[in-house]
């Protein structure tokens, strides 16, 4: 099985689930071989995955759980 | 009498597991942080209301956060100031610690993020936010957004492609 570029953007969200088949993945791994477009381009879309997973989660600060705690009658 | 309820559907637990998920789903769609509490306050007034009624057919997260959902787009309807507060990215970044030059490059980064994350549409931040900040499965993230999983796919396609254009020098 081989696949295009843009065949290939359209397998992503799945590639990056990891739910591809075994075929579809060793596709998307054939052309990564072949294709330096597509490579860093995977590579930045996971870049940006880190990102998020870094930076992208916030804390309440605990004077405001505090304040929702008692509110809703949690304390 | 009290009815008794399994460990893990205690309010107080629920509180304490989603409580920062669910704060930081409501600012990346409020983006404001007063409004993001009062979000967090509804949401979890409505969790812990209707958890009898919660009858464990999909997975509690996604339970949540569909209610948290749904109160952060109705604050986000009724609101009529311009909302930003970037300041709340850079003060996680400096909590985290390290040295100044590294606090400096977070606090950067953080910013960065929160405005690349701000100009994507309400949806498809939301789907970006669950799936790749919170961690939710695709079909979790389908059940609290209330949309099929190939809609979900196609958020987060959109999402990532345009934070990659928008973040590129940081990716290099």
């Amino acid at each position: 099985m081989k696949i295009q570029c843009d065949q290939l953007a359209s397998l992503l969200p799945e590639f990056f689930d990891g739910t591809l088949s075994t075929d579809q993945t060793d596709a998307a791994l054939d052309h990564f071989a072949t294709c330096e477009s597509c490579r860093l381009t995977v590579d930045e879309l996971e870049g940006v995955r880190t990102l998020a997973g870094e930076y992208g989660r916030l804390e309440l600060p605990s004077d405001a759980k505090d304040r929702i705690r008692r509110s809703i009658g949690l304390d | 009498m009290h009815q008794r309820r399994e460990p893990q559907l205690d309010p107080g637990r629920l509180f304490d597991t989603f409580v920062d998920g669910v704060y930081t789903l409501a600012y990346r769609i409020v983006r404001d942080r007063h409004h993001a509490e009062d979000v967090v306050q509804e949401t979890f007034i409505k969790v812990v209301r209707s958890i009898g009624t919660y009858r464990g057919d999909g997975p509690i997260a996604a339970w949540i956060y569909r209610i948290a959902y749904r109160e952060a787009i109705t604050v986000t309807r009724r609101r009529t100031e311009e909302p930003v507060d970037p300041v709340e990215a850079l003060v996680r970044a400096e909590r985290a610690g390290g040295s100044v030059e590294e606090q400096v490059l977070a606090g950067e980064l953080a910013i960065r993020l929160d405005e690349a994350i701000g100009t994507l549409t309400e949806p498809v931040r939301a789907a970006f936010v669950l799936r790749d900040v919170e961690g939710l499965s695709t079909a979790d993230v389908a059940v609290a957004l209330d949309v099929s999983e190939s809609a979900v796919k196609m958020r987060l396609a959109r999402a990532r492609e345009s934070l990659r254009m928008q973040l590129e020098e940081y990716l290099r």
